[in-house]
């Protein structure tokens, strides 16, 4: 019993100075392991974090690329619509996720596509017409549009719609090719808005129809276009056209001169010798029954004459031209109510004569006023043309076949009007230094096949930003600058990408660090 | 007999403290003992914070030196539109007139140029900077809007430290635009950096 007493009062002893510490003990444990658990676990939530933004950014960078990528192949195969708009525009049938990443692209046009066009294929000066007076007609051969080729600017836009009273009269298509339709915005806005495409008539059709429409300009015609140079023409001596000529082998040949009587242009050939003419006279010159050819041929610019049944003996005239070597084609300038009419297998061909700065084959002189014309505008003789829109034509070609007229260089004429008559099957109609004046009507039928309005011009390049953003918890975007020519026949030639830029934020403004 | 029942063998009152104690001394031993083991088993291994700080590169460079790299023509020496510079000797400007200065080793040098309505020509700087025992990856930016002076540098340290021993060499191939370098971390490992050009910097003629 005693033993056993023994032992129980140790176990006691023992059990008493043990109590109270398992507690401690458990606190302690529990707070270190706590604090090692939490380090940890911020550790890794950070790293995470750290992880999940940087893996978003990628994701987000591979969105845009693959975005663009996208984007640019859609120009290349012409399926972007948003070219014409100079507004920001989201491009169609971008829209994708990639990794998660939702990536759209919109597209800017940043540069207007006419800068530095040198020559216009027409240009419509309205002068002397009133508001709803038409200044481009076109007429007949519906099924084969008339096509002008290069930049075309028009004093004003205003569609008249069916009751033809606007700045157009069209019962046939005309084509705008390779350049845009400038007209003049009088609402004084600055910079002007331009008109939408849709706005002109559906006969007016621009080609490439992506980069190409109206873009308004806030000045007039005559603040746009000088008046071409006109050399000094006192010294030219005056002539009579009905017997100033020289018969040579069946090829009346003419020299330069101030002519008072038209030249006789009907039942013969002739061929007007290198050099600047003047046709003073109030009536009409007419090429009837006759080919003319009128001065040397500019082998730079031109490699044989157009119309191919010039005669022979004409040619040869035209290869023995006493013109100094350097020196090629004609001006002919017309004054009071001289004209010109190509009538009954009547042809003409006017081969580029250089004048200062430009090229011109027939011009109105005019009276130096101060604006548009200059200070040399009537060469010196003080006489104009009186011919307005309204009253007869500048030039015209009569309809029917076998009227052909081919100019080589600028026709000139900002108060008077064109008619090309309804040239038919293969006759030459060849503007090809193209034409200023105040109203201009085209009729040809559907046969025709050498109708050509146009002026060299070189592949028109549009300039376009776009930009790919791509959103998955913040944005990313890639902006590229490209160069665009959808109507390059091959693929790879129609974009050339300038620059390619990432930026943090989808608007990629031009200034700052990225 | 009946109280020696009742009140059971000494042992199943437990263990007392200081036995607890004894044997946490004993494990903790032989614990540290196989810790050190495996520690030296381990040590032939990049550390975890080595490991990680690795990684810490790989990411920050991925963030920054891809967009870069992205956006910098594909032509060294640079041109009129930019280009990539690799050379470590290239110096750059400390006044920051004509890029964004910068200090130590030149890693690669990018420039490119955007035009809109006028041209901006932006710069990223990658140089290997510190002193001769540690040193890490910097990337500096700045950007020049038509002919204005260049933005003040805005300077960004990517990578933690690394071995200053082990100056990374930029290395461009221009043929397949492809831009690479290694970082040697402190405890001798190495990453393999790898991006490639997307801008073309192609014009019509």
């Amino acid at each position: 019993m005693i033993h056993t007493n023994s032992l129980s009062s140790e176990a006691v002893d023992r059990t008493r100075r043990d109590a109270g510490l398992a507690l401690p003990i458990v606190l302690v444990l529990t707070t270190a392991i706590s604090v090692v658990i939490i380090a940890l676990a911020s550790y890794t939530v950070t790293n995470l974090r750290y992880s999940r933004i940087t893996e978003d950014r990628s994701d987000r960078l591979s969105a845009a690329d693959a975005g663009m990528r996208y984007a640019i192949d859609q120009l290349r195969l012409r399926n972007a619509g948003c070219i014409l708009d100079t507004q920001k525009a989201v491009l169609p049938g971008v829209q994708a996720d990639f990794n998660g990443a939702t990536a759209s692209v919109t597209c800017e046009r940043i540069t207007s596509g006419f800068e530095g066009i040198q020559a216009y294929a027409a240009v419509l000066t309205g002068e002397g017409l009133g508001v709803n007076d038409y200044l481009l007609s076109a007429q007949g051969g519906a099924s084969k549009p008339k096509t002008l080729g290069g930049p075309v600017y028009m004093t004003r836009l205003n569609d008249g719609g069916s009751s033809g009273t606007g700045a157009f009269s069209l019962k046939a298509p005309v084509r705008i090719e390779n350049g845009p339709l400038l007209y003049h915005d009088t609402t004084g806005a600055s910079p002007c808005t331009s008109i939408p495409s849709s706005a002109t008539p559906t006969d007016v059709v621009f080609e490439p129809e992506l980069i190409f429409g109206p873009v308004c300009v806030t000045v007039g015609w005559e603040e746009l276009f000088d008046s071409p140079t006109v050399p000094d023409l006192t010294g030219l001596p005056i002539r009579d056209g009905s017997t100033d000529f020289t018969d040579i082998s069946g090829c009346r040949v003419f020299e330069p001169g101030n002519y008072t009587v038209p030249p006789a242009t009907s039942d013969i050939d002739a061929y007007f010798q290198t050099g600047d003419y003047v046709m003073n006279f109030s009536s009409e010159w007419q090429v009837r029954k006759s080919i003319v050819t009128g001065g040397r041929i500019n082998p730079a610019t031109t490699s044989a004459n157009e119309i191919d049944d010039t005669t022979a003996a004409c040619e040869a005239q035209q290869d023995a031209d006493p013109a100094p070597a350097d020196k090629f084609g004609v001006t002919i300038y017309f004054a009071d109510t001289a004209r010109l009419n190509i009538a009954t297998q009547g042809s003409a061909e006017f081969h580029t004569r250089e004048q200062g700065a430009s090229f011109v084959n027939l011009q109105s002189l005019c009276t130096p006023n101060g604006s548009w014309c200059n200070a040399d505008g009537d060469g010196g003789l003080g006489i104009e043309s009186t011919l307005t829109a309204t009253s007869a034509y500048f030039v015209n070609t009569d309809s029917g076949n076998n009227k052909e007229l081919v100019a080589h260089a600028l026709i000139y004429a900002p108060l008077g009007s064109l008619d090309i008559g309804n040239a038919t099957n293969t006759a030459e109609q060849k503007m090809l230094g193209g034409l200023i004046v105040a109203r201009l009507q085209l009729q040809s039928s559907a046969s025709a096949s050498n109708f050509e309005i146009a002026v060299p011009t070189s592949p028109i390049t549009a300039e376009i930003a776009l930009v790919s953003t791509a959103v998955k918890a913040g944005e990313t975007s890639v902006q590229a600058v490209v160069q665009y020519r959808p109507y390059e026949p091959m693929l790879d030639d129609r974009v050339k990408i300038n620059s390619w830029r990432v930026c943090e934020t989808s608007s990629c403004t031009t200034t700052g660090a990225n | 007999m009946s109280a020696k029942h009742r009140h059971g063998p000494s042992g199943d009152a437990g263990f007392t403290l200081i036995e607890t104690s004894i044997v946490l001394v004993i494990m903790g031993t032989l614990m540290a003992a196989l810790a050190m083991a495996v520690s030296v088993t381990l040590r032939a291994a990049p550390s975890a914070a080595d490991r990680i700080d690795d990684s810490r590169t790989t990411r920050s460079l991925s963030t920054w030196l891809a967009q870069d790299t992205t956006s910098t023509p594909s032509v060294s020496p640079a041109g009129p539109h930019g280009g990539i510079n690799t050379s470590p000797t290239a110096a750059t400007d400390p006044s920051g007139a004509n890029d964004c200065g910068g200090q130590g080793q030149n890693i690669v040098h990018m420039t490119w140029t955007e035009s809109i309505t006028s041209t901006t020509t932006y710069v990223a700087n990658y140089r290997f900077v510190g002193d001769d025992v540690r040193a890490r990856v910097a990337r500096y930016t700045c950007s020049q809007h038509g002919t204005d002076p260049f933005t003040a540098p805005r300077e960004q340290f990517l990578t933690p430290m690394l071995d200053a021993a082990a100056a990374p060499i930029g290395n461009f191939d221009v043929a397949t635009s492809l831009l690479s370098f290694n970082l040697t971390g402190q405890a001798g490992e190495t990453v393999l950096i790898e991006t490639s050009s997307r801008n073309p910097s192609d014009f019509f003629p």
